[in-house]
């Protein structure tokens, strides 16, 4: 089992994860300078402090997956901002990282020709809904991983047929998160959460998914998220990735771990 | 039979399209720039005046037709809520001096915005907005939407098609001829780049070009079966969607020139095409340039040239043998079958695979030149962003 944990970016927590599960964990990173999805603030750290972690969970011997899934980045990487990010993933990339999660076609590229030895998943935010979508990324493109959509998941005769056709290995699941079924409007959170969070609006971020949780509700539209039976079914049929995101406080979260990973 | 036709900055096309007296319902197109912005970027069409597609929206009314505005980038970097008065101001300006109809939308929550403070005006959603299932085409319905084009990766789903026409009661539209790649894997960040090029704000510092083309070029160049797998609707297989109701059939692009655009059209007039069918499919530059071979781009090339200038370095050039596909019946698997093509592998049918034998062609030195040309590209825009 692999187990890919948000990582709060010290390292008390770090030893208090490894207390729990000294198996395969992976720690997700999120890096300041390079734009993701996650509304928590406090698992950002800057690129220095991002080093000194990486080094640390290196020793330990453990493995780092850099999260690097924004789902606009505004035509940004053709600029100087482009740029920028190249150089901060030549740095961090060459601290031996082991996976990076991406949703960036242009960034795609260049890890795929430049960082070879680096995994690449491709994140949630590449809406990888169908069977297709998998053939198309980890065989056409070759990906390393696929995270898959919820949908796709909870519909075991159809995660039979993937097991059938794909290695386990590749296939990544979301084991705490909640998406909503036939939701016209999840591009357009994507989108806003995108430039929001890269213009460091922390509050009309905050406000924005409040606001779309409360009218998914209204509306009545579907919750999807996997429950524990159905994780364990997905185990038994070998599938081996799973992610915790946190989106509680560090001493909840790693309590929610502990019952999770023990 | 209806069409949905381009407006290319050329009035000469919709003069012709008048003559011709074509089933025309709606023309769509846009301003060079606006606010919210479309689906082509500003460096890809032509750079008209609006004086110009003014008089084009008068030539559609005189056509008996709408003029639909495009409104319809996918991401708007949140000036739906930072600008609503500017976007509110230049929709109205829109209607009361353009005279527009019709706006197509990708985003939810301006159509929304829209539909609140314009509810007369008639609101498409567009094909950016992924609305492949009968539940999203519903919610749609609730916003406020007059008509949906349906996103092409279900135009050979007859099952989940017939369903959403059963079932709803909004007006339909079907995009026949895009020679995109079946499930592209970068189709909304395609989207996401197109879109912010074309809108007021944009002011990259580098000029938009159509990278993600790059990867469809290259994946047909490796399997031409998917010139196959790619969910465009023949001419000749116009019928069977309208045997399930659905009328209006959008024909594309913006980007082509009259004369292309004028062959494409006058195919689906008649309902059959003879040749080859990537004339017509949006993607290819084959109708009237067949012969001309792809040549192998070199470094001097690539020094002289901006990526933009290298685009004839990236061109396919198939043939597909529109004949060959009415005389096998090619659709007829996908009617009978009521076959879901996107939770199944292709391997386990091999149906295109085996069409793609017998009807495509694709010659080896073109398509070995499109694979090697597109990989020295891509290293080159990656040093000129690393530059």
């Amino acid at each position: 089992m692999n187990y890919f944990i948000d990582l709060l970016p010290n390292k008390r927590f770090i030893e208090k994860i490894i207390n729990i599960n000294d198996s395969n964990i992976i720690f997700n990173m999120y890096i300041s300078q390079i734009p993701t999805m996650n509304i928590n603030k406090n698992l950002y750290c800057d690129i220095e402090n991002a080093k000194d972690l990486i080094l640390y969970i290196k020793e330990k011997g453990y493995r780092v997956n850099i999260m690097f899934d924004v789902f606009c980045f505004g035509n940004k990487e053709f600029t100087n901002k482009g740029k920028d990010i190249l150089y901060l993933l030549d740095k961090i990339l060459e601290l031996n990282i082991d996976y990076i999660t991406i949703t960036n076609n242009f960034f795609f590229n260049y890890i795929k020709r430049r960082h070879k030895e680096c995994k690449i998943i491709m994140s949630e935010y590449c809406e990888i809904t169908n069977v297709q979508k998998i053939t198309r990324f980890l065989e056409d493109l070759k990906a390393d991983g696929v995270k898959i959509d919820n949908v796709l998941a909870k519909n075991s005769e159809l995660m039979e047929y993937i097991k059938s056709h794909f290695d386990a290995d590749y296939i990544h699941i979301d084991a705490n998160k909640i998406t909503y079924e036939n939701d016209i409007y999840k591009d357009y959170l994507n989108n806003s959460m995108s430039h929001f969070l890269q213009d460091g609006k922390w509050e009309e971020v905050n406000k924005l998914v409040e606001k779309y949780k409360k009218e998914q509700k209204e509306v009545n539209n579907k919750e999807i998220f996997l429950e524990d039976n159905e994780i364990k079914q997905l185990v038994q049929m070998g599938y081996k990735n799973f992610w915790y995101y946190c989106n509680t406080e560090e001493e909840k979260y790693i309590n929610q771990l502990y019952e999770k990973l023990k | 039979m209806y069409l949905s036709l381009p407006y290319n900055g050329d009035l000469e096309f919709l003069k012709t399209v008048k003559d011709r007296k074509y089933p025309v319902k709606t023309v769509y197109g846009k301003r060079f720039q606006d606010v919210i912005g479309g689906g082509r970027a500003r460096y890809d069409i032509a750079n008209y005046s609006d004086d110009n597609l003014k008089q084009a929206i008068e030539l559609t009314h005189e056509i008996g037709a709408e003029f639909n505005y495009l409104f319809n980038a996918p991401c708007s970097a949140n000036i739906e809520e930072k600008k609503q008065k500017e976007i509110i101001e230049q929709v109205k300006n829109l209607i009361e001096e353009y005279k527009i109809d019709m706006m197509t939308i990708a985003n939810p929550k301006l159509l929304k915005i829209l539909k609140e403070n314009f509810p007369n005006l008639k609101f498409s959603v567009s094909i950016i907005s992924k609305v492949d299932s009968l539940e999203k085409v519903l919610e749609y319905e609730k916003v406020g939407a007059t008509e949906i084009t349906l996103d092409y990766n279900i135009y050979r789903n007859f099952n989940e098609l017939k369903r959403i026409i059963k079932n709803s009661s909004v007006n339909f539209q079907l995009l026949a001829n895009d020679g995109y790649l079946f499930n592209c894997p970068w189709a909304t960040y395609h989207f996401q780049l197109e879109g912010h090029d074309s809108q007021d704000n944009y002011n990259g510092s580098l000029k938009y070009f159509s990278y993600c083309r790059f990867n469809c070029k290259q994946k047909s160049a490796q399997d031409p079966y998917e010139l196959i797998r790619g969910m465009w609707i023949r001419p000749e297989d116009i019928h069977y969607y309208e045997e399930l109701g659905f009328q209006k059939f959008k024909i594309i692009d913006r980007l082509k020139e009259t004369n292309w655009l004028l062959n494409a059209v006058e195919a689906y007039v008649n309902r059959q095409y003879k040749g080859n069918l990537s004339d017509i499919l949006c993607s290819f530059d084959t109708f009237e340039k067949e012969s001309v071979k792809t040549p192998q781009i070199t470094q001097n090339d690539m020094k002289v040239n901006t990526i933009q200038n290298l685009r004839h370095y990236w061109d396919l050039k198939p043939y597909i043998d529109n004949e060959k596909l009415t005389k096998l019946n090619f659709l007829d698997f996908f009617v009978k079958n009521k076959i879901d093509c996107r939770n199944k592998k292709c391997s386990d049918c091999m149906y295109c695979k085996n069409i793609a034998d017998v009807t495509v062609q694709v010659d080896n030195d073109n398509a070995n030149n499109v694979i090697y040309n597109l990989d020295s590209i891509k290293e080159k825009i990656i040093d000129t962003v690393k530059e």
